[in-house]
Protein backbone atom coordinates (compact mmCIF):
# COMPACT_ATOMS: atom_id res chain seq x y z
CA UNK A 1 0.00 0.00 0.00
CA UNK A 2 1.23 3.56 -0.62
CA UNK A 3 2.22 5.44 2.25
CA UNK A 4 -0.11 8.69 2.67
CA UNK A 5 0.53 11.72 0.59
CA UNK A 6 0.63 14.88 3.47
CA UNK A 7 1.18 17.99 2.04
CA UNK A 8 2.63 20.53 3.95
CA UNK A 9 1.87 24.30 3.56
CA UNK A 10 5.68 25.54 4.40
CA UNK A 11 7.31 28.95 5.82
CA UNK A 12 7.44 31.55 3.36
CA UNK A 13 10.85 33.57 3.95
CA UNK A 14 13.30 36.25 2.96
CA UNK A 15 16.80 36.32 2.93
CA UNK A 16 18.26 39.66 3.37
CA UNK A 17 21.71 38.26 2.73
CA UNK A 18 21.07 37.46 -0.82
CA UNK A 19 18.05 38.91 -1.45
CA UNK A 20 15.93 35.94 -1.97
CA UNK A 21 12.54 34.82 -1.54
CA UNK A 22 12.71 30.81 0.01
CA UNK A 23 10.24 28.62 1.13
CA UNK A 24 11.87 26.83 4.50
CA UNK A 25 10.12 23.68 6.28
CA UNK A 26 11.32 22.77 9.92
CA UNK A 27 12.51 19.24 9.96
CA UNK A 28 10.08 18.69 13.11
CA UNK A 29 7.12 18.69 11.01
CA UNK A 30 8.56 16.04 8.08
CA UNK A 31 9.80 13.90 10.99
CA UNK A 32 6.49 13.83 13.16
CA UNK A 33 5.00 13.35 9.21
CA UNK A 34 7.32 10.27 8.59
CA UNK A 35 6.91 8.90 12.13
CA UNK A 36 3.54 8.42 11.74
CA UNK A 37 3.48 6.70 8.31
CA UNK A 38 2.82 9.72 5.91
CA UNK A 39 5.10 10.66 2.84
CA UNK A 40 5.85 14.67 3.79
CA UNK A 41 5.93 16.81 0.66
CA UNK A 42 6.69 21.18 0.54
CA UNK A 43 3.89 22.95 -1.25
CA UNK A 44 6.36 25.32 -3.39
CA UNK A 45 4.03 27.83 -5.98
CA UNK A 46 0.60 29.08 -5.47
CA UNK A 47 -0.10 28.52 -9.25
CA UNK A 48 0.18 24.84 -9.00
CA UNK A 49 -2.46 24.81 -5.52
CA UNK A 50 -5.25 22.67 -7.50
CA UNK A 51 -3.07 20.39 -8.54
CA UNK A 52 -1.22 19.73 -4.90
CA UNK A 53 -4.19 19.07 -3.74
CA UNK A 54 -5.41 16.44 -6.49
CA UNK A 55 -2.02 14.89 -5.76
CA UNK A 56 -2.00 14.50 -2.23
CA UNK A 57 -4.09 12.83 0.69
CA UNK A 58 -4.46 15.52 3.49
CA UNK A 59 -3.04 19.28 4.50
CA UNK A 60 -0.87 19.66 7.08
CA UNK A 61 -0.48 23.92 7.89
CA UNK A 62 2.31 24.90 10.34
CA UNK A 63 3.69 27.16 13.10
CA UNK A 64 4.43 30.53 11.41
CA UNK A 65 3.58 34.74 11.93
CA UNK A 66 -0.20 36.14 12.44
CA UNK A 67 -2.31 36.22 9.57
CA UNK A 68 -4.22 39.23 8.44
CA UNK A 69 -6.51 40.41 10.17
CA UNK A 70 -8.63 41.50 6.73
CA UNK A 71 -8.58 37.62 6.44
CA UNK A 72 -11.36 37.68 9.21
CA UNK A 73 -12.85 40.85 8.62
CA UNK A 74 -11.27 43.05 10.71
CA UNK A 75 -8.55 45.55 10.49
CA UNK A 76 -5.12 46.19 11.55
CA UNK A 77 -4.66 48.79 14.59
CA UNK A 78 -1.80 48.59 15.58
CA UNK A 79 1.47 47.70 12.95
CA UNK A 80 3.37 46.27 15.70
CA UNK A 81 0.95 43.33 15.72
CA UNK A 82 1.84 42.51 12.04
CA UNK A 83 5.39 41.52 12.94
CA UNK A 84 6.23 38.53 10.51
CA UNK A 85 3.14 38.75 8.74
CA UNK A 86 3.44 37.60 4.88
CA UNK A 87 0.71 38.10 2.46
CA UNK A 88 2.66 35.13 0.36
CA UNK A 89 2.15 32.94 3.03
CA UNK A 90 -1.55 33.85 4.23
CA UNK A 91 -2.39 33.48 0.23
CA UNK A 92 -1.12 30.38 0.13
CA UNK A 93 -1.83 28.25 3.21
CA UNK A 94 -5.64 29.76 2.97
CA UNK A 95 -5.71 28.26 -0.94
CA UNK A 96 -4.62 25.36 0.04
CA UNK A 97 -7.05 25.00 3.08
CA UNK A 98 -9.91 26.07 1.03
CA UNK A 99 -9.16 23.34 -1.46
CA UNK A 100 -8.78 20.60 0.76
CA UNK A 101 -11.65 21.27 3.25
CA UNK A 102 -13.68 21.61 -0.66
CA UNK A 103 -12.84 18.04 -1.40
CA UNK A 104 -13.51 17.14 1.93
CA UNK A 105 -9.39 15.86 2.42
CA UNK A 106 -7.86 16.06 6.10
CA UNK A 107 -6.95 19.38 7.15
CA UNK A 108 -4.70 19.56 10.29
CA UNK A 109 -3.50 22.70 11.74
CA UNK A 110 -0.91 23.32 14.45
CA UNK A 111 0.11 26.54 16.32
CA UNK A 112 -0.91 29.41 13.45
CA UNK A 113 -2.27 26.47 11.60
CA UNK A 114 -4.87 26.05 14.19
CA UNK A 115 -6.03 29.90 13.45
CA UNK A 116 -6.13 29.43 9.72
CA UNK A 117 -8.67 26.68 9.71
CA UNK A 118 -10.72 28.81 12.33
CA UNK A 119 -10.77 31.62 9.68
CA UNK A 120 -11.38 29.60 6.48
CA UNK A 121 -14.83 28.48 8.48
CA UNK A 122 -15.38 31.92 9.73
CA UNK A 123 -14.36 32.16 12.69
CA UNK A 124 -11.73 35.53 13.96
CA UNK A 125 -8.45 35.29 15.53
CA UNK A 126 -8.25 36.70 19.31
CA UNK A 127 -4.77 39.34 18.75
CA UNK A 128 -4.21 39.03 22.68
CA UNK A 129 -4.66 35.90 24.28
CA UNK A 130 -1.46 36.45 27.18
CA UNK A 131 1.95 35.95 27.05
CA UNK A 132 4.08 34.00 24.83
CA UNK A 133 5.53 31.00 26.54
CA UNK A 134 3.10 31.16 29.20
CA UNK A 135 2.04 27.43 30.56
CA UNK A 136 -1.06 26.24 30.66
CA UNK A 137 -3.14 23.37 31.81
CA UNK A 138 -6.25 22.76 29.48
CA UNK A 139 -9.20 20.38 30.01
CA UNK A 140 -9.82 18.13 26.76
CA UNK A 141 -12.85 17.01 25.42
CA UNK A 142 -14.58 14.83 22.53
CA UNK A 143 -11.74 13.35 20.17
CA UNK A 144 -9.00 15.05 22.06
CA UNK A 145 -9.76 13.47 25.17
CA UNK A 146 -9.96 10.23 23.36
CA UNK A 147 -6.75 10.78 21.90
CA UNK A 148 -4.63 12.43 24.38
CA UNK A 149 -6.37 12.30 27.51
CA UNK A 150 -8.24 14.60 30.22
CA UNK A 151 -5.69 17.81 29.90
CA UNK A 152 -2.89 18.92 28.05
CA UNK A 153 0.03 21.29 29.30
CA UNK A 154 1.89 23.08 27.10
CA UNK A 155 3.64 26.32 26.81
CA UNK A 156 1.70 29.23 24.88
CA UNK A 157 4.36 29.59 21.42
CA UNK A 158 1.71 32.93 20.44
CA UNK A 159 0.03 35.49 22.02
CA UNK A 160 -2.84 35.39 19.42
CA UNK A 161 -4.75 32.51 19.14
CA UNK A 162 -8.51 31.20 18.80
CA UNK A 163 -10.69 33.79 18.67
CA UNK A 164 -14.65 33.39 17.91
CA UNK A 165 -15.04 29.30 16.38
CA UNK A 166 -15.52 28.67 12.71
CA UNK A 167 -18.85 27.35 11.36
CA UNK A 168 -18.54 23.50 12.41
CA UNK A 169 -15.97 23.93 14.57
CA UNK A 170 -16.52 22.69 18.37
CA UNK A 171 -13.80 23.48 20.98
CA UNK A 172 -11.92 20.47 22.63
CA UNK A 173 -9.14 22.10 24.09
CA UNK A 174 -9.92 24.73 27.21
CA UNK A 175 -7.91 26.54 29.60
CA UNK A 176 -8.79 27.91 32.91
CA UNK A 177 -9.97 31.42 31.73
CA UNK A 178 -12.16 30.02 28.51
CA UNK A 179 -9.46 30.04 26.15
CA UNK A 180 -10.40 27.61 22.90
CA UNK A 181 -7.03 26.12 22.35
CA UNK A 182 -7.67 22.93 19.63
CA UNK A 183 -10.71 22.69 17.67
CA UNK A 184 -12.50 19.69 16.23
CA UNK A 185 -14.98 19.95 12.80
CA UNK A 186 -18.08 18.19 13.90
CA UNK A 187 -18.67 16.63 10.30
CA UNK A 188 -15.40 16.91 8.33
CA UNK A 189 -11.90 15.35 9.22
CA UNK A 190 -10.60 19.17 10.10
CA UNK A 191 -8.61 20.02 13.02
CA UNK A 192 -6.73 22.47 15.05
CA UNK A 193 -4.46 22.76 18.19
CA UNK A 194 -2.34 26.10 18.76
CA UNK A 195 0.35 23.59 20.92
CA UNK A 196 3.17 22.35 19.13
CA UNK A 197 3.38 18.33 19.55
CA UNK A 198 6.65 17.68 16.95
CA UNK A 199 8.08 20.70 19.30
CA UNK A 200 9.97 19.44 22.06
CA UNK A 201 10.29 23.54 23.93
CA UNK A 202 6.40 23.57 23.45
CA UNK A 203 6.43 22.01 27.07
CA UNK A 204 4.02 18.90 26.67
CA UNK A 205 5.76 15.58 26.40
CA UNK A 206 6.97 14.29 23.13
CA UNK A 207 3.97 12.67 21.48
CA UNK A 208 2.97 11.82 17.82
CA UNK A 209 -0.27 10.40 18.26
CA UNK A 210 -2.05 13.37 16.89
CA UNK A 211 -0.48 13.42 13.63
CA UNK A 212 -0.39 9.57 13.52
CA UNK A 213 -4.23 10.18 14.01
CA UNK A 214 -4.12 12.56 11.17
CA UNK A 215 -2.09 10.62 9.00
CA UNK A 216 -4.00 7.62 9.56
CA UNK A 217 -7.07 9.62 8.63
CA UNK A 218 -5.27 10.52 5.74
CA UNK A 219 -4.88 6.70 4.70
CA UNK A 220 -8.52 5.99 4.89
CA UNK A 221 -9.86 9.16 3.17
CA UNK A 222 -9.84 7.29 -0.57
CA UNK B 1 -1.78 15.56 -15.53
CA UNK B 2 0.81 18.14 -15.30
CA UNK B 3 4.06 16.27 -14.91
CA UNK B 4 5.30 16.58 -11.18
CA UNK B 5 8.66 17.84 -10.75
CA UNK B 6 10.17 16.80 -7.63
CA UNK B 7 13.10 19.40 -5.85
CA UNK B 8 15.65 19.08 -3.36
CA UNK B 9 15.61 22.02 -0.43
CA UNK B 10 19.12 23.25 0.82
CA UNK B 11 19.97 22.87 4.42
CA UNK B 12 18.38 26.00 6.56
CA UNK B 13 17.16 26.70 9.86
CA UNK B 14 13.56 27.75 10.20
CA UNK B 15 12.32 31.85 11.20
CA UNK B 16 9.91 30.36 14.29
CA UNK B 17 11.88 27.70 16.52
CA UNK B 18 15.40 28.25 15.30
CA UNK B 19 15.32 24.68 14.29
CA UNK B 20 16.52 22.36 11.44
CA UNK B 21 15.43 22.51 8.01
CA UNK B 22 15.39 22.10 4.40
CA UNK B 23 14.97 25.44 2.78
CA UNK B 24 14.20 25.97 -1.34
CA UNK B 25 14.84 29.20 -3.58
CA UNK B 26 11.55 30.80 -4.78
CA UNK B 27 13.24 30.89 -8.56
CA UNK B 28 13.42 27.06 -8.85
CA UNK B 29 9.77 26.36 -8.40
CA UNK B 30 8.68 29.70 -10.26
CA UNK B 31 10.58 28.57 -13.35
CA UNK B 32 8.68 24.68 -13.41
CA UNK B 33 5.41 26.25 -12.35
CA UNK B 34 5.48 28.52 -15.30
CA UNK B 35 7.04 26.07 -16.91
CA UNK B 36 3.79 23.51 -16.87
CA UNK B 37 5.05 21.57 -14.15
CA UNK B 38 3.95 21.12 -10.32
CA UNK B 39 6.97 21.84 -8.09
CA UNK B 40 7.23 19.90 -4.72
CA UNK B 41 9.81 20.24 -2.04
CA UNK B 42 10.71 16.98 -0.72
CA UNK B 43 12.19 16.56 2.45
CA UNK B 44 12.77 13.61 3.89
CA UNK B 45 15.84 11.62 3.51
CA UNK B 46 13.74 8.58 4.39
CA UNK B 47 11.09 8.95 1.38
CA UNK B 48 13.13 8.87 -1.24
CA UNK B 49 11.90 5.98 -2.72
CA UNK B 50 8.48 7.48 -2.32
CA UNK B 51 9.70 10.45 -4.04
CA UNK B 52 11.20 8.57 -6.79
CA UNK B 53 7.67 6.55 -7.43
CA UNK B 54 5.39 9.88 -7.01
CA UNK B 55 7.50 12.40 -9.23
CA UNK B 56 8.08 12.24 -12.79
CA UNK B 57 10.81 14.25 -12.59
CA UNK B 58 14.19 15.77 -9.98
CA UNK B 59 15.26 19.08 -10.54
CA UNK B 60 18.88 18.83 -8.21
CA UNK B 61 19.13 23.08 -7.25
CA UNK B 62 21.99 24.80 -6.45
CA UNK B 63 23.36 24.97 -2.94
CA UNK B 64 21.83 28.18 -1.35
CA UNK B 65 21.59 27.41 2.49
CA UNK B 66 19.47 29.52 4.61
CA UNK B 67 20.17 31.07 8.25
CA UNK B 68 17.59 33.39 9.93
CA UNK B 69 20.38 34.96 12.08
CA UNK B 70 23.87 35.74 11.21
CA UNK B 71 24.97 33.65 14.37
CA UNK B 72 23.47 30.32 12.72
CA UNK B 73 25.51 30.71 9.36
CA UNK B 74 28.43 28.68 10.65
CA UNK B 75 26.13 26.03 11.92
CA UNK B 76 23.84 25.71 8.44
CA UNK B 77 27.06 25.49 6.46
CA UNK B 78 28.80 22.68 8.62
CA UNK B 79 25.51 20.92 9.05
CA UNK B 80 25.15 21.28 4.74
CA UNK B 81 28.52 20.08 4.41
CA UNK B 82 27.92 16.62 5.88
CA UNK B 83 24.00 15.84 5.04
CA UNK B 84 23.02 17.19 1.63
CA UNK B 85 25.75 15.34 -0.28
CA UNK B 86 23.88 12.06 1.02
CA UNK B 87 20.51 13.39 0.63
CA UNK B 88 21.06 14.58 -2.90
CA UNK B 89 22.42 11.50 -3.92
CA UNK B 90 20.35 9.31 -2.49
CA UNK B 91 17.39 11.20 -4.74
CA UNK B 92 19.37 10.89 -7.88
CA UNK B 93 20.02 7.13 -7.25
CA UNK B 94 16.17 6.43 -6.65
CA UNK B 95 15.40 9.02 -10.06
CA UNK B 96 17.96 7.41 -11.81
CA UNK B 97 16.90 3.61 -10.86
CA UNK B 98 13.27 4.71 -11.48
CA UNK B 99 14.75 6.13 -15.24
CA UNK B 100 13.17 9.12 -14.34
CA UNK B 101 14.26 12.38 -15.71
CA UNK B 102 16.66 14.44 -13.72
CA UNK B 103 17.95 18.12 -14.43
CA UNK B 104 21.09 19.21 -12.24
CA UNK B 105 21.82 23.15 -11.34
CA UNK B 106 25.40 23.70 -10.34
CA UNK B 107 25.86 22.11 -7.11
CA UNK B 108 23.52 19.56 -8.47
CA UNK B 109 25.88 19.58 -11.50
CA UNK B 110 28.74 18.80 -9.32
CA UNK B 111 26.32 16.00 -7.26
CA UNK B 112 25.49 14.05 -10.27
CA UNK B 113 28.67 13.81 -11.20
CA UNK B 114 30.06 12.76 -7.72
CA UNK B 115 27.03 10.12 -7.52
CA UNK B 116 28.60 8.50 -10.79
CA UNK B 117 31.75 8.55 -9.63
CA UNK B 118 33.64 11.14 -11.44
CA UNK B 119 35.47 14.03 -9.77
CA UNK B 120 35.50 17.59 -8.14
CA UNK B 121 38.03 20.61 -8.06
CA UNK B 122 37.60 22.30 -5.16
CA UNK B 123 38.88 26.36 -5.21
CA UNK B 124 39.47 25.95 -9.04
CA UNK B 125 40.46 29.30 -9.54
CA UNK B 126 43.55 29.50 -7.08
CA UNK B 127 45.35 27.26 -9.73
CA UNK B 128 43.46 27.85 -13.28
CA UNK B 129 43.42 31.71 -12.55
CA UNK B 130 39.95 31.75 -13.62
CA UNK B 131 37.26 33.33 -11.64
CA UNK B 132 33.53 31.97 -11.96
CA UNK B 133 31.86 33.18 -8.44
CA UNK B 134 29.16 36.29 -9.06
CA UNK B 135 30.23 37.06 -12.56
CA UNK B 136 29.06 36.16 -16.13
CA UNK B 137 31.02 34.94 -19.39
CA UNK B 138 29.57 33.45 -22.87
CA UNK B 139 28.93 29.27 -23.10
CA UNK B 140 30.32 27.36 -25.77
CA UNK B 141 27.63 24.93 -27.27
CA UNK B 142 28.77 21.47 -28.80
CA UNK B 143 25.70 19.89 -30.58
CA UNK B 144 24.70 17.41 -28.09
CA UNK B 145 23.76 20.92 -25.78
CA UNK B 146 20.45 21.33 -24.79
CA UNK B 147 20.83 25.04 -24.20
CA UNK B 148 22.82 25.17 -27.48
CA UNK B 149 19.74 23.79 -29.37
CA UNK B 150 17.69 26.68 -27.40
CA UNK B 151 19.52 29.21 -27.24
CA UNK B 152 22.24 29.17 -29.93
CA UNK B 153 26.54 28.37 -30.41
CA UNK B 154 27.11 30.60 -28.30
CA UNK B 155 25.50 33.13 -25.40
CA UNK B 156 26.30 34.64 -22.20
CA UNK B 157 25.24 32.66 -18.65
CA UNK B 158 26.06 33.76 -15.44
CA UNK B 159 28.64 32.22 -13.34
CA UNK B 160 28.35 31.32 -9.15
CA UNK B 161 30.43 28.35 -8.50
CA UNK B 162 33.74 27.43 -6.51
CA UNK B 163 34.06 24.04 -7.39
CA UNK B 164 34.30 22.28 -11.14
CA UNK B 165 34.58 18.93 -12.82
CA UNK B 166 38.05 17.52 -12.80
CA UNK B 167 37.17 13.79 -14.15
CA UNK B 168 33.99 12.74 -15.57
CA UNK B 169 31.95 10.13 -14.63
CA UNK B 170 31.73 6.83 -16.59
CA UNK B 171 28.56 7.24 -19.06
CA UNK B 172 28.92 11.24 -18.24
CA UNK B 173 29.70 13.27 -21.10
CA UNK B 174 30.59 17.19 -21.86
CA UNK B 175 28.50 18.99 -24.05
CA UNK B 176 29.36 22.92 -23.49
CA UNK B 177 32.32 24.76 -21.86
CA UNK B 178 33.10 28.15 -20.71
CA UNK B 179 36.08 30.00 -23.01
CA UNK B 180 38.48 28.82 -19.90
CA UNK B 181 37.56 25.11 -20.55
CA UNK B 182 35.08 24.40 -17.63
CA UNK B 183 32.69 22.04 -18.50
CA UNK B 184 29.38 24.32 -18.41
CA UNK B 185 26.74 21.24 -19.52
CA UNK B 186 26.95 17.38 -19.48
CA UNK B 187 24.45 14.56 -20.23
CA UNK B 188 23.98 11.00 -19.36
CA UNK B 189 24.61 8.79 -22.30
CA UNK B 190 21.64 6.51 -21.78
CA UNK B 191 19.76 8.36 -19.11
CA UNK B 192 17.79 10.84 -18.84
CA UNK B 193 19.95 13.19 -16.98
CA UNK B 194 21.10 16.60 -17.94
CA UNK B 195 22.99 19.27 -15.83
CA UNK B 196 23.84 22.99 -16.14
CA UNK B 197 26.96 24.66 -14.37
CA UNK B 198 24.98 27.71 -14.81
CA UNK B 199 22.04 28.99 -12.99
CA UNK B 200 19.01 29.13 -15.47
CA UNK B 201 16.73 29.77 -12.81
CA UNK B 202 18.32 33.20 -12.28
CA UNK B 203 17.78 34.27 -16.18
CA UNK B 204 14.00 34.57 -16.47
CA UNK B 205 11.89 37.39 -16.81
CA UNK B 206 12.47 40.94 -16.14
CA UNK B 207 15.61 41.18 -14.04
CA UNK B 208 17.68 38.06 -15.60
CA UNK B 209 21.58 37.45 -14.22
CA UNK B 210 23.40 38.38 -16.27
CA UNK B 211 20.97 40.73 -18.13
CA UNK B 212 22.57 40.05 -21.72
CA UNK B 213 21.53 36.37 -21.40
CA UNK B 214 18.58 34.63 -23.11
CA UNK B 215 15.48 34.01 -21.07
CA UNK B 216 15.60 30.77 -20.06
CA UNK B 217 12.08 29.96 -19.76
CA UNK B 218 12.58 27.37 -22.57
CA UNK B 219 14.73 25.18 -20.96
CA UNK B 220 12.48 24.60 -17.92
CA UNK B 221 9.56 23.94 -20.55
CA UNK B 222 11.85 21.49 -22.16
CA UNK B 223 12.44 19.80 -19.51
CA UNK B 224 8.83 19.75 -17.90
CA UNK B 225 7.69 18.47 -21.66
CA UNK B 226 10.86 15.77 -21.30
CA UNK B 227 9.16 14.32 -17.84
CA UNK B 228 5.57 13.99 -19.17
CA UNK B 229 7.26 12.29 -22.49
CA UNK B 230 9.08 9.66 -20.66
CA UNK B 231 6.04 9.22 -17.77
CA UNK B 232 3.58 8.97 -21.19
CA UNK B 233 5.79 6.62 -23.06
CA UNK B 234 5.52 3.79 -19.55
Amino acid sequence: MMKPRILIAAEDSFDPNTGNGNIVLCKEYSDAVYHAGGTPLVALDIRTAKEYADVTDALLLIGGPVIHPAKYGSVVRDFSYLGGFSGTRDNMDFALAKLFLAQGKPILGIGRGAMVVNVLTGGTVNESIGEKGAETEDTLSGQMEKLLGKTITFKRSYGWGIGRLGEGMQPEAVAPDGTVDAIVHKEKPVWGVVWHPEHPDDGAAPDNRLYEMFVSAAASAD
Amino acid sequence: MKPIIAINGASAFDRQFFTKGKVAFKAYPQAVAAAGGVPLMVPSIHSVDEYAWLADGLLLTGSLSFAPAPAYTPLVNKMEEKERPIFDSALVLAFAKAKKPIMGVCLGLQCINLTFGGTLKNHFKLEDGVEHMLTAHPCIAGTESIAGKLFGKEFIINSRHERRIDTLAPGLEATAWSPDGVIEEIKHESLPIWAFEWHPERMRGDDRDPPEGPDTTPLFEWFVNTCAAVRDAE
